[in-house]
């Protein structure tokens, strides 16, 4: 029994030496990503004040790519969002993806559609188009697809094969593009060719007036759940996206607000259709794509390329939501698992990867190992009570202190204009944000690993509320 | 022995000092919104005394001067400086160009002195002289080489506002100066920027024109295609030495492109034979011939027209859709209308379909508004 003991106490101090490392590795990512997140936020706003930008008629055409599934609840306003952008040289494609209800319909009637025998240039394989429609009726061309179900990918790789511009950005139906956000993502192009890539910050529309493709009114949401949300997605869009740009590492561009090379993105092999995180997937194969080919390329993130985004406001929503999200990372980091370690990759595979990797995808696992090992260390007396809880205690407190020092780091961001209420909610809610709604988020990747190659061409998505965005044009 | 939660209270202590600096920070935005008028009431008022004083004695005040080598060294009050002019010029631009060219010495140690500060001083004091100082009526060549100097600077900021104040400057051999030193530093300038920038240029387009072309060999290939579309833009025909040089086989295959769009608005009734020659030729890059389709209707002719027609059953892509897009345009006789519905290929036939049924939405979309 003593030898047992004696065991016992070894393994946990090898354990206890790995979650320490665990722990400084993440609260250091955390503190890094925080302070040079705020710091080149701040940054970014002198260059803005002292005219430091580049500002000219318009960057490059895009073509603005919208997959929907059943989303008549939202598209029409996402469509009308679209024609208020502060940019001119743009067509609209929205590619209802077989929506079992009135996507297409809506849009045909309110927007007066006309059937049309469109010429595609099938450059990536999708599932077979039903009809096209198309009107010149407003600023720019709005074309709508309607296809068979193949998923959201697929409905991508579809309006890819239809757009007529060199850069294709993805937006999600139930999203909302800020009016400068098109200008400000297109930007860095004319700074730097080398750009294959451009990410925006998603923002949580709940609590906000959009007009005319402006922020009218922005109040943190009503709703515990959703506000949590806010202050997550600022630390994880605000922080960590600008720390990993410092290296040209982000992973993640968000398929809500993501601008693509199209003769790369093609080249490539365009979004891939069997995995359910097509964004992520997307991102992984250009870098991979460009350091085979030996390309000189740039993933750029851009804070000032605003997208506002349903949040889902339902544990069961957030749970499916979150559940995609990490089937499509395990998929992503399986499907290129080369990266892991590879030197040809430099820091993106021993920062970037390593970090989805360590802190993302085996987090789960990492902290319901600790907490069985606090368990069976307290059954053996081995465990420093008043230690742990004290430990435990400023652990949350730094990262409710973190999330609230991102979410403040948004004064630096334009428009963005917060009231003392809003922050004395953020004070409040940043430490429930990192003990309730972490714990949500990680019992949603723990299911997401059971079952995860099932179900791939549906749109596991939260229930719509139906919008009202306000335009001068359709009064 | 080593604790963990020494790290983690270091770490808090620097994150509470950037949640206090956000908090300082809103405050301080509250509150400068007054301060920034006050101060700009104060600098609009000492300004406009400066002018009334002008008007008098024509004399410069040497207490102005040494107030202003003083003040503006600071950036944020630049700021207010800056808008201080704007709002006073927007009153009586003449006055306030004068009172401008009075203190040029001012400027000109300026000019050195943010040629000394980081990147992003630079940048912003090169659009304050690009956007406020009366080039037109008074040029300072101290200050254009101090200005010359930040175009050598890896920001691309610092080099597109320096280059603005040339542009605005309006001389063509500065123009080409600081466009051969950023080329020969190999920065990047984006294609279509600068040909948009150098329609900035307010002093002679032609001149201007003569110089890039005189050093054309000098540029590489992208500050090349940049010059001829700025050709495109500005109104200045080089026609015969454009062909020239199409022809001549010298130049990049981008350069070329950029011709044949040149000859899109151009009209250049020689370039049309070899145009017909390159389209009928299958031995030459494919990107000639997408070119030549996009712009060849405004050469409409018989040939032009046949040609148009076999180029709807190429197998590449773009050049069916530049053909069917420029048949469209074109007034097409029964003959050829026939020779179109006689086209086998399924792809081509579809691209007309396409093609002509959405001109024919268009037209109809104008018409109803008329």
């Amino acid at each position: 029994m003593n030898q047992l003991i004696e065991f016992a106490k070894s393994a946990l101090v090898v354990v206890n030496i790995f979650f320490v490392i665990y722990l400084i590795g993440y609260s250091t990512y955390l503190f890094l990503s925080s302070v040079i997140g705020s710091l080149m936020l701040f940054k970014h706003r002198n260059y803005r004040k002292l005219s430091n930008r580049i500002d000219d008629d318009y960057y490059v055409p895009v073509s603005i790519l919208v997959p929907a599934h059943n989303e008549e609840l939202t598209v029409i306003e996402t469509v009308k969002s679209l024609l208020d952008l502060d940019y001119k040289l743009y067509e609209i494609i929205v590619i209802d993806d077989g929506s079992d209800d009135k996507t297409s319909k809506v849009l045909v009637d309110y927007f007066k559609m006309v059937e049309i025998d469109k010429p595609i240039r099938k450059t990536l394989k999708t599932k077979a188009i039903k009809k096209v429609y198309e009107t010149e009726e407003y600023k720019v061309k709005i074309t709508l697809i309607q296809k068979e179900n193949g998923g959201k990918a697929d409905a991508l790789n579809a309006g890819i094969n239809m757009s007529e511009c060199p850069y294709f950005m993805s937006i999600d139906a139930d999203s909302m593009l800020q009016a400068d956000s098109l200008e400000n993502i297109a930007r860095p192009i004319l700074a730097d060719e080398r750009i294959v890539a451009c990410g925006g910050v998603i923002r949580i529309s709940n609590g906000l007036k959009l007009e005319n493709g402006k922020v009218n009114e922005y109040h943190l949401p009503k709703g515990i759940l959703v506000s949590m949300q806010v202050l997550e997605y600022d630390r994880s869009f605000l922080a960590s996206r600008i720390l990993f740009d410092q290296f040209n590492g982000n992973l993640i561009i968000s398929g809500a607000c993501g601008l693509f090379k199209k003769d790369v993105a093609i080249a490539a092999g365009g979004y891939d259709a069997d995995t359910v995180g097509e964004d992520f997937e997307l991102v992984i194969k250009l870098h991979v794509f460009c350091k085979m080919h030996k390309i000189d390329y740039r993933v750029k993130y851009v804070p000032e390329a605003i997208c506002w985004s349903q949040a889902p406001s339902t544990i069961g929503d957030l749970m499916k939501q979150r559940r995609r999200w990490n089937k499509g990372l395990l998929q992503g980091m399986f499907k290129y698992k080369e990266l892991l370690f590879n030197p040809k990759y430099g820091m993106i595979s021993f920062i970037s990867f390593l970090y989805y990797l360590i802190y993302e995808l085996l987090t789960p696992f990492i902290e319901i190992f600790g907490v069985i090992t606090m368990i069976i260390s307290y059954f053996l007396d081995l465990l420093n009570v008043q230690f742990m809880v004290m430990f435990l205690i400023i652990y949350i407190l730094f990262g409710g202190i973190l999330s609230l020092c991102t979410f403040l780091s948004r004064l630096h961001v334009e428009n963005i204009k917060l009231s003392f209420r809003d922050i004395l909610k953020a004070m409040l809610l940043c430490v429930l944000e990192i003990t309730v709604l972490r714990y949500i988020v990680l019992f949603a990747r723990i299911s997401s690993f059971f079952g995860y190659k099932k179900n791939k061409n549906i749109w596991d998505r939260a229930e719509r509320i139906s919008v009202e965005y306000k335009s001068a044009r359709f009064r | 022995m080593f604790n963990p939660t020494i790290i983690i209270y270091i770490y808090v202590y620097i994150i509470i000092s950037l949640i206090i600096f956000d908090i300082f920070y809103t405050l301080n935005e509250k509150f400068q919104a007054k301060r920034f008028q006050k101060k700009l009431d104060k600098y609009k008022d000492v300004i406009w005394l400066q002018i009334e004083k002008m008007e008098v004695d024509n004399s410069i005040d040497k207490d102005h001067v040494r107030k202003l080598s003083w003040k503006l060294r600071g950036v944020n009050n630049l700021l207010v400086y800056q808008e201080a002019i704007k709002q006073l010029k927007e009153k009586d631009c003449d006055k306030v160009d004068n009172y401008l060219i009075s203190y040029s010495q001012v400027f000109q140690f300026f000019a050195n002195f943010y040629g000394k500060k980081d990147s992003i001083y630079k940048a912003f004091f090169a659009m304050f002289l690009a956007k406020y100082y009366p080039f037109q009526l008074n040029t300072n060549s101290l200050m254009d080489e101090a200005i010359m100097k930040y175009v050598e600077f890896n920001s691309i900021y610092c080099r597109e506002n320096a280059m603005l104040y040339f542009y605005e400057r309006g001389s063509s051999n500065l123009v080409v100066e600081a466009l051969k030193k950023i080329d020969e530093a190999e920065f990047y300038y984006n294609k279509k920027l600068l040909s948009n920038d150098l329609l900035k240029f307010r002093g002679d387009r032609l001149d201007l024109a003569k110089r890039l072309f005189e050093n054309f060999d000098r540029f590489s290939v992208d500050f090349q295609v940049s010059i001829i579309n700025y050709l495109k833009f500005a109104n200045v025909s080089f026609n015969a030495k454009l062909f020239g040089m199409l022809t001549s086989g010298e130049y990049d295959k981008e350069v070329d492109l950029a011709i044949i769009r040149y000859f899109g608005k151009y009209i250049y009734k020689r370039a049309l034979p070899y145009f017909l020659e390159l389209l009928d030729d299958d031995s030459f890059d494919v990107e000639y011939k997408i070119v030549i389709c996009q712009i060849i209707s405004v050469y409409d002719s018989p040939q032009v027209r046949k040609a148009l027609i076999e180029c709807v059953s190429n197998p590449n892509w773009y050049v069916r859709k530049n053909a069917a897009k420029s048949l469209v345009k074109l007034k097409l006789t029964k003959a050829d209308e026939k020779r179109l519905e006689n086209v086998k290929d399924k792809y081509g036939k579809q691209m007309i379909e396409y093609t002509f049924k959405s001109a024919k939405l268009f037209d109809e979309k104008k018409e109803g508004k008329a």
